[in-house]
């Protein structure tokens, strides 16, 4: 069932709104395992995020990811749908690298230095490096047993590329807009998707279905699978695209303390993760009550939703079998509420929230200094 | 018929369904004047304000302290054996809540007299009043939960509170009025009539001691009413527990989901008004309380709240004083005056507060 917004005036939004609150949105049943501990071992709480350093205070408007080049340029998204160049050293000073529109989210670059880049309402993107935008790809397979013609993409989040070219990338909800991203999680249901895109063959093909909020996708560095995030399912799972167990997914981790975002890769063969919030009790128990939650989705006003405690900054670190190795968190988001993103560039830690002011950098003195995810990819650049 | 309607109004949202919260309008007009007011002290669970002239009375745990006006450090006057939840200072006497246990009185004629539940008095005392130098009311919140529980009987939907007489010659105890949804304040007026807060149903009642009839004074509050001191001006000033909150009222109205919480989620979890907020990243958060580019916006719903309102005689709101989502001193449940300023209990904060010029300019 789709609901169209009767006029583009605002209270046409005002009615659609209301209307996709008393009779679209649908809760299920979606009981959490018990959460990983809090109370000591590497999820401790602390304070680790709370002096870290700012690039963009004031500028920086829905930079969901980050990612960087060779020449150490950092890019991100905006919430007027650029691709933001920021230059190295000190990154103060910025441009806009591509104008692309929609939502951009997750990125990465391939091996000739194109950048892939998930558009939240466009569908997945590339631009060149002198900054040319094209379409790699808005619509996939139609599913077999869907009523409701499911193709187009609606939520393109992150993607990540394989050795051989590919991009997974993960489409977070087919039934929800950019906008109403917390009615998905209302509902926590299996709305998402996991998605191959092939640039040799120009094909693109679903490949794991009814996933719950599939975000964070970042190719493991075993070569033979992708791990990627249920956000409201608090677990981090893995997809093999080669080897024996190819095609099929595995948990790696379950029972989150949050809910995950972006994965990316570590200097020291672990893996980063972003938790966007961290999971609450009074929450919790709602999400095994399905009809306490569409009653609360018909009555009460959105800014009173119950929702996960997104004013939590919390960014971890993981090893390949999925142990959890150390936390960073921002108590109470002094400056880091709702961390949807990091990446680690040469001995330091950038930090990014989609409804954030500002990027936080932590330096990580123990890691490789001169450590360019890029060259974990493809051979380094001589 | 009664119970068609109920049924209709259930599945409406209608009446007793509706979860509508009153929006803070007219002299309840929001603003950040408890957070702009200068620090008086910092004390840690600071309540029960009384004015005397050595100094500012307020208790604190279980402790009963006095703050010189000098700004000297806290002297201690007494030390309970249970947390103090209710105080008042006059003609020489301290009257101490003693939460779970009763009253005790310090001081003057009537030293040592103590009222508990074995004499058939109030247990559970959430504020005192002397009526005269023989006479203290007393409210007491609920029967079952004790003063600082009235999160949990808020959400048990506690309807056992009272409001009591006692004669400090005699040791009597009085009843005057049960069945409250938690009592939580009571000041005399200077005739046989008193106000009285009963939280849960968001008002304030006018009691005739000597009848026991009550008229509404003061409803459909935007907060939830706590203790009522008296102002020099023969006004009151009304302190409040907390904001009203829709997903709190709709949780009201959803029993499967409220009992389960309760028995459930541990206490400073649950999605309840609460003295302050913010304090754990285990608590709810609704949805617009999520910061936006580094911003907590003041208007978001909030489980936590300041407010004190100056009412005139008759119990009609004139202004108020505010601490909003985005502020921090939160949970003021006692105030009192000196002079011309206006002193305030933050209690989820631990602060006392000093609003200079508050009191004249009423």
């Amino acid at each position: 069932m789709v609901v169209h917004s009767p006029s583009r005036e605002g209270r046409g939004v005002k009615i659609r709104h209301k209307l996709l609150r008393a009779v679209y949105i649908s809760p299920t049943f979606n009981k959490l395992l018990p959460s990983i501990s809090t109370e000591d071992g590497p999820m401790k709480p602390n304070d680790r995020l709370r002096e870290v350093g700012v690039i963009g205070l004031g500028i920086m408007d829905g930079a969901e990811d980050v990612v960087f080049d060779r020449d150490d340029n950092l890019y991100t998204g905006s919430r007027h749908g650029d691709i933001l160049r920021w230059s190295p050293p000190d990154y103060t000073r910025h441009e806009v690298f591509a104008h692309i529109g929609g939502a951009p989210m997750g990125m990465v670059f391939d091996e000739a230095g194109n950048m892939a880049v998930c558009v939240g309402g466009m569908g997945l993107y590339q631009i060149s490096p002198q900054g040319e935008v094209s379409l790699l790809t808005a619509e996939t397979n139609r599913s077999w047993t869907s009523v409701a013609d499911d193709s187009v993409m609606k939520l393109a989040d992150d993607c990540d590329i394989l050795p051989d070219g590919r991009i997974i990338f993960s489409e977070a909800t087919v039934r929800f807009e950019m906008h109403d991203w917390y009615a998905d999680a209302l509902e926590s249901r299996g709305n998402g998707r996991l998605i191959c895109y092939d640039p040799k063959a120009r094909t693109t093909r679903t490949i794991v279905n009814d996933l719950v909020f599939p975000n964070g996708v970042c190719t493991s560095y075993d070569g033979e699978s992708v791990l990627f995030a249920e956000s409201w399912a608090c677990r981090i799972n893995r997809y093999y695209y080669a080897g024996p167990k190819k095609g099929t997914v595995e948990r790696v981790i379950e029972g989150l303390p949050g809910y995950p975002d972006n994965i990316n890769r570590a200097s020291d063969g672990n893996y980063w993760l972003a938790l966007m919030g961290s999971r609450t009790p009074a929450l919790d128990l709602s999400l095994e009550m399905p009809g306490f939650r569409r009653r609360m989705a018909r009555r009460v006003s959105e800014d009173a939703w119950l929702m996960p405690n997104l004013n939590t900054g919390c960014v971890l670190k993981f090893s390949e079998k999925g142990e959890i190795l150390e936390s960073y968190w921002d108590l109470g988001g002094q400056k880091h509420p709702m961390i949807t993103s990091m990446r680690e560039h040469k001995g330091v830690l950038y930090l990014c929230g989609i409804f954030n002011n500002r990027m936080g950098t932590l330096k990580l003195p123990d890691a490789d200094q001169n450590w360019c995810g890029v060259d974990t990819y493809w051979s380094k650049r001589t | 018929m009664r119970a068609i309607r109920a049924f209709i109004d259930r599945r409406l949202g209608r009446g007793e369904a509706a979860i509508t919260v009153p929006i803070l309008d007219g002299p309840l007009k929001p603003n950040a004047a408890l957070d702009e007011a200068e620090i008086f002290a910092e004390l840690a669970d600071a309540d029960n304000l009384a004015a005397t002239e050595k100094g500012l009375v307020c208790s604190s745990g279980r402790q009963v302290l006095r703050l010189g006006w000098d700004g000297r450090p806290a002297e201690p006057l007494a030390s309970l054996a249970v947390e103090v939840s209710a105080l008042a200072a006059g003609k020489g006497m301290l009257a101490i809540g003693l939460d779970g246990e009763g009253i005790e009185i310090r001081g003057g004629p009537h030293d040592g007299r103590r009222f508990g539940r074995s004499d058939g008095g109030p247990a559970h005392p959430t504020s005192v009043a002397f009526l005269d130098g023989d006479t203290l009311l007393v409210t007491e919140g609920s029967r079952r939960n004790r003063a600082r529980e009235w999160r949990r009987d808020l959400m048990e939907k506690g309807a056992d509170g009272s409001l009591w007489k006692l004669d400090l010659s005699t040791g009597k105890a009085t009843r005057v009025l049960g069945e409250l949804a938690w009592a939580a304040g009571v000041a005399p007026t200077g005739s046989q009539r008193v106000w009285l807060t009963e939280s849960w149903r968001h008002r304030v009642l006018s009691v005739d001691l000597t009848t026991g009839r009550t008229e509404p004074a003061l409803t459909h509050l935007a907060a939830y009413p706590a203790r009522i001191a008296p102002a020099v001006d023969a006004g009151f000033w009304l302190s409040f527990y907390s904001i009203r909150n829709q997903l709190v009222e709709f949780i009201l109205r959803e029993d499967v989901y409220r009992r389960r919480m309760l028995a459930e989620v541990p206490e400073p979890f649950w999605m309840a008004p609460a003295l302050a907020s913010g304090l754990s990243f285990r608590e709810p958060m609704q949805g617009s309380q999520l910061k936006q580019m580094g911003v907590l916006k003041p208007y978001a719903v909030t489980r936590s709240y300041g407010l004190m309102v100056q009412c005139d005689q008759q119990m009609r709101p004139l202004r108020s004083f505010h601490s909003r989502a985005d502020g921090a001193m939160h949970g003021c449940v006692a105030a009192c005056e000196r002079g011309d300023d206006l002193f305030v209990a933050s209690k989820g904060n631990g602060r006392v507060l000093r609003l200079s010029g508050a009191a004249r300019e009423g």
